[in-house]
């Protein structure tokens, strides 16, 4: 490169320090958050990952209602192409016995390795002989029920076991294995010769498989599902097992990538409108340099350098910013996070950031820097204060490379081509809405001259409306980014209404069912004389689903069989009978999101039909809609009845909660058993209970779910905290780009301001003026990009978020009043500094 | 696969169990088939199936559980009556006696009782379950329905003892309600790999034909 180059680029720098620093700032701010929110993320689905995995305890399992074949495994394991660690589990059911009592149990017999993940955690810390002798771990409840102690012997098939320890944490156990019965853990090699297995006897074996580095992806399961045919093997991954976590955690993975896209799209947003405003500027100095003999390559030439020197500027400091910074976040982290994220700093998202310093900058300015080419010299003997340069539609076109550039980001980091290509419409089509509009408001702000307005008002609205094209510039710039910093925090306040669990104070300890219909009064004044109170007493109406608007939903199959084992699925599911429940309203868990809201209203549809509420995503599966008519079997007794609102669940809020609920007065005299919960039960008080309870109703199963309860919350906990803090800082991002945008654009106003100064205005008048304009166009582009937002967030929770939408006003107005607020501070701010400059030195700049 | 290679004393004691258990149904059965069937099955109109979810049909449809089946047997005999199939999956004795009043509106005078499943399965006392089978057959009795007591039996990791005895129970109660039995309601399917479902405990199609075939030529013994 050429020293006379090197020295025009750092002339223009030298001159344009504003715009330099402003630039710099806002494309490392976005390149900065970009890597954070990306290690970030990846660090947090590391770690709630891990969460999932440890309620498999694998991350992969193979497992049926038998013993495996070793033929099975052998062919199974030959799809790996790495090592895999590997153990097995055996579970089953069985009553242990003392001299005095005995108790059904869930025997987990397992071989060293178990868990992979997760643990199992002892109370007593001493060497053990679980390996090697007759010894069993047992949950804390088994010593109450039969009156034992570490140390005591129990009864096991034809066995004698000796206690070795007690479980008093078992990461492996899920809601659904949340089971009848206390588990005991024993070793494997104890299972042989053990009398209880022979035919019949039923049991589940799994063989779980820790994966070194190699991915399991779907692809893969295909094909193992493929070489294990047999229906009665169920191939599983950790993803899967954390079932409603699993799904939430796509969730999240995908506001992740929305949050670091939008951070990114801010930024490109805020340098595109620096670079835009600062070619402008400079538009009568090209002019000049043109007609002074300067070829066109050789000044794009020296832009393009200049911009990359910009653009490796901004992504050094991004580094070194992201070096400084990371360490702090982590310090942070550690203090408020529950989750052990670790945040490092690799020379793969080095490479990252100057590449998209480097490149992302030039795809950004492209649109401005090309068109240049058709400047003129003869520009500069036209009768107006600045060169303006007339855009052609055709430029539209030097668009394109960013838009396709940023296009592949939304795939990439929202892992779907669906949901990139929805979230880039939505920004290009509200884009297109707030260009449009803001055209609009600024053309109909222009004051009728019959209308009293105070004068420095009236002027500040005469200047937006007549130059409609710069202002509009900036309005669309702060209404974009007001729509971008809203966006998060409405996706944020849907997402954590899925997410978030209520207060313990909320959450149930016991889970009671199998309650018959003249046990409920009994059980309420047997659970009230132990001091507790026995809750949300919910019936269960087993039914068949025999027609969905008088088309058959169940599939006879006589002795057809079944040609895919997806098939075979299918129909077990449509043949399975539904569980049914009646309310006469809704509980604080669940909300209407289509249809009439009919609890506690007269039934006035005209088929008089009992109405229905369904659970969205069960509505979906069974391609249910609203005013369907579903003819059921009760018991031998046909029912027939009518959707008539289609209900969101919050499944983790651990109330009774029912796929089909009709309204009260249809079914009570239906069979059917009861649930109930209790609350607030400290572990002693839970024993008690359950064994007073099982005492006086033998029938009466109980659950304890405290310890499913907290594991739950504290995966909801570490995805609330993320969400939270990634939202802080998109919005953190956002507002230093508005705040760039908003103060560009005020000093860009600072000779109009002048001029008017050196003519004699007073400068309480020069305030107003300026504040006014800037109120206006802050607050109406802030207002507008607000509104806009929770349109576009309506429109990704719909396609994301599997429609959560939940208006939330109070951000929007919130931001509303802060970007008004900056408009009115830096107007304030630059009148200021005109009234205290020279105008000989105003004007020279 | 775990399995004993040597015939161990806890086998032998299981054998001769077997061998009682058998001998004892065997000599009962002619007294069961022989207890107070006053009236023809033929006069039967209708038929209460109560049961659980192996008589609901769980995972297969209405038309193929076993119920259904033994209806349409029993209509090509001529038979002209109806069949309630009252299954509810989960469902344990403890229902038995509210379930039988909701059906009464049905005017059974036949019920095949066909719970207790579950209670074994939950490990819940025995004289429990036994408790609640005889208050239904009493109301049963008290409303002039005929009755036929399905047998049930556990698997045997549940132990020697508890499944003998859980055994034992349903046999007892028939023996002493002078009820018909019948000794097993999944007689030639339980643990039949090709008659079950994946999860290995609901029958799939075929193994309520088997059941069904069961259920029928025990009707077919009706006097």
């Amino acid at each position: 490169m050429s020293p006379f180059f090197l020295r025009w680029i750092f002339r223009e720098i030298k001159n344009n320090q504003k715009f330099t620093w402003f630039f710099i700032l806002i494309l490392s701010l976005g390149l900065t958050g970009f890597s954070v929110l990306d290690v970030f993320k990846n660090s947090l689905e590391v770690s709630l990952k891990n969460s999932s995995k440890a309620l498999l305890s694998a991350d992969l399992s193979v497992s049926a209602k038998r013993f495996l074949l070793p033929a099975e495994i052998a062919t199974f394991e030959k799809q790996f192409k790495t090592h895999f660690e590997k153990t097995r589990v055996v579970e089953f059911f069985s009553m242990v016995s003392t001299e005095k009592n005995s108790r059904l149990v869930q025997i987990k017999a397992i071989e060293p390795g178990f868990p992979f993940y997760g643990e199992l955690k002892l109370r007593e810390k001493k060497p053990s002989q679980f390996r090697n002798k007759p010894v069993v771990w047992v949950y804390p409840e088994l010593l109450v029920f039969l009156d034992l102690k570490i140390g005591d012997s129990l009864r096991l098939g034809d066995r004698n076991f000796i206690i070795e320890n007690v479980i008093v944490d078992d990461t492996t156990q899920t809601f659904r294995t949340a089971s009848l019965a206390p588990r005991i853990y024993l070793s494997r090699e104890n299972l042989e010769s053990f009398s209880l297995f022979r035919k019949g006897t039923t049991l589940s074996e799994a063989y779980l498989f820790k994966a070194p580095d190699e991915k399991i992806d779907t692809l893969f399961l295909k094909s193992a599902s493929e070489i294990l045919p047999d229906p009665e093997i169920e191939i599983k991954t950790s993803e899967e097992a954390g079932q409603e976590t699993g799904r939430i955690l796509g969730y999240l993975s995908d506001y992740l990538g929305l949050v670091a896209l939008v951070g990114l799209f801010l930024s490109g947003l805020g340098s595109s409108f620096l670079y835009r405003s600062f070619v402008n500027s400079r538009l009568k100095t090209l002019a000049i340099q043109s007609s002074l003999g300067l070829q066109k390559t050789a000044a794009q030439l020296i832009d393009l350098i200049h911009l990359s020197l910009l653009g490796l500027v901004s992504a050094a400091a991004s580094a070194a910013l992201a070096l400084l910074v990371f360490p702090l976040i982590q310090k942070l982290l550690s203090e408020f996070s529950p989750i052990p994220v670790q945040l490092t700093i690799g020379l793969q998202t080095m490479a990252v950031l100057f590449f998209m310093g480097l490149f992302g900058s030039m795809l950004i300015c492209l649109p401005y820097l090309i068109p240049l080419q058709r400047l003129s010299p003869s520009r500069l003997f036209q009768e107006q204060t600045q060169v303006k340069f007339n855009p052609k539609p055709s430029d539209l076109l030097f668009y394109l490379p960013s838009l396709v550039c940023f296009w592949g980001l939304s795939i990439w980091q929202s892992h779907s081509f669906q949901v990139g290509i929805i979230f880039f419409i939505s920004l290009i089509g509200s884009f297109l809405i707030l260009w449009v509009l803001g055209l609009f408001f600024l053309r109909i702000l222009q004051p009728k001259r019959e209308k009293k307005l105070p004068s420095p008002i009236r002027q500040a609205l005469f200047y937006l409306s007549r130059q409609r094209r710069s202002s509009s510039t900036a309005f669309v710039a702060l209404a974009l980014g007001a729509l971008l910093i809203n966006i998060l925090p409405q996706l944020k306040s849907s997402l954590a209404q899925e997410i978030q669990s209520p207060e313990s104070t909320q959450i149930p300890s016991l889970f009671l069912f199998d309650i018959q219909d003249e046990q409920v009064s009994p059980l309420q004044e047997k659970v009230k004389s132990l001091g507790f109170e026995a809750k949300d007493f919910s019936p269960l109406i087993r039914a068949r689903l025999l027609e969905i608007n008088d088309v058959a939903f169940e599939r006879a199959n006589g002795n057809a069989g079944f040609n895919t084992r997806e098939q075979e699925v299918e129909q077990r599911f449509r043949n399975r009978g539904f569980n049914l429940s009646y309310r006469e309203r809704l509980f604080p868990s669940e909300t209407v999101i289509a249809g009439e809201n009919f609890y506690g209203t007269p039934n006035t549809s005209p088929s008089k039909l009992p109405r229905i509420s369904v659970e969205k995503r069960f509505a979906e599966r069974l391609g249910l809609n609203l005013d369907d008519k579903l003819k059921f079997d009760i018991q031998g007794v046909e029912f027939e009845g009518q959707v008539k609102n289609l209900r969101s669940v919050k499944w983790n809020s651990f109330q009774p909660n029912f796929f089909m609920v009709f309204e009260a007065g249809y079914l009570e005299e239906a069979p059917k058993i009861f649930l109930s919960s209790l609350y607030q039960l400290n572990d002693e008080q839970k024993i008690k209970v359950q064994l007073e309870i099982v005492r006086a109703f033998p029938n009466v199963s109980v659950i304890d779910i405290d310890r499913i309860v907290q594991r739950v919350l504290q995966i909801s906990e570490k995805m609330s905290f993320s969400i939270q803090a990634m939202a802080l800082l998109s919005v953190f991002v956002g507002l230093i780009v508005l705040f760039s945008i908003a103060q560009y654009q005020v000093q860009s106003r600072k000779q109009d301001l002048n001029l008017l100064k050196i003519l004699g205005a007073p400068s309480a008048f020069l305030y107003q003026q300026l504040i006014a304009e800037f109120f206006v166009l802050a607050f109406l582009a802030s207002l507008l990009g607000a509104v806009i937002s929770q349109l576009v967030s309506y429109i990704l929770t719909q396609v994301l978020f599997g429609g959560l939408w939940t208006p939330n006003w109070v951000w929007p107005l919130i931001t509303v009043f802060l970007i008004g607020l900056f408009g009115v501070l830096l107007a304030a701010l630059t009148a200021w500094q005109v009234m205290q400059a020279k105008p000989r030195d105003l004007m020279s700049t | 696969m775990i399995t004993g290679g040597v015939i161990n004393k806890s086998e032998i004691m299981n054998f001769l169990n077997a061998r009682v258990r058998n001998f004892v149904i065997i000599s009962l059965l002619p007294f069961l088939l022989s207890t107070p069937a006053s009236a023809t099955l033929l006069q039967k109109k209708v038929i209460l199936f109560l049961g659980d979810s192996i008589t609901e049909g769980l995972g297969v449809s209405k038309d193929d559980a076993y119920p259904a089946l033994v209806e349409k047997k029993l209509n090509k005999t001529g038979w002209q009556g109806k069949v309630i199939n009252a299954g509810f999956s989960g469902a344990t004795s403890a229902s038995g006696v509210s379930r039988l009043k909701w059906q009464l509106k049905n005017k059974p005078d036949l019920l095949f009782l066909a719970l207790g499943a579950n209670d074994g399965l939950r490990g819940l006392e025995i004289t429990s379950t036994q408790k609640n089978l005889i208050d239904t057959i009493s109301l049963a009795k008290k409303e002039k329905i005929e009755i036929i007591l399905a047998g049930m039996q556990m698997p045997p990791n549940y132990g020697a003892r508890f499944t003998e005895d859980f055994k034992q129970m349903f046999v007892s109660v028939a023996r002493e309600q002078k009820i018909h039995f019948f000794p097993f309601l999944l007689e030639g399917v339980a643990a039949d790999k090709k008659l079950n479902q994946a999860d290995g405990i609901h029958p799939n199609e075929k193994g309520h034909q088997v059941i069904a075939e069961n259920v029928f030529n025990a009707l077919k013994g009706f006097p």
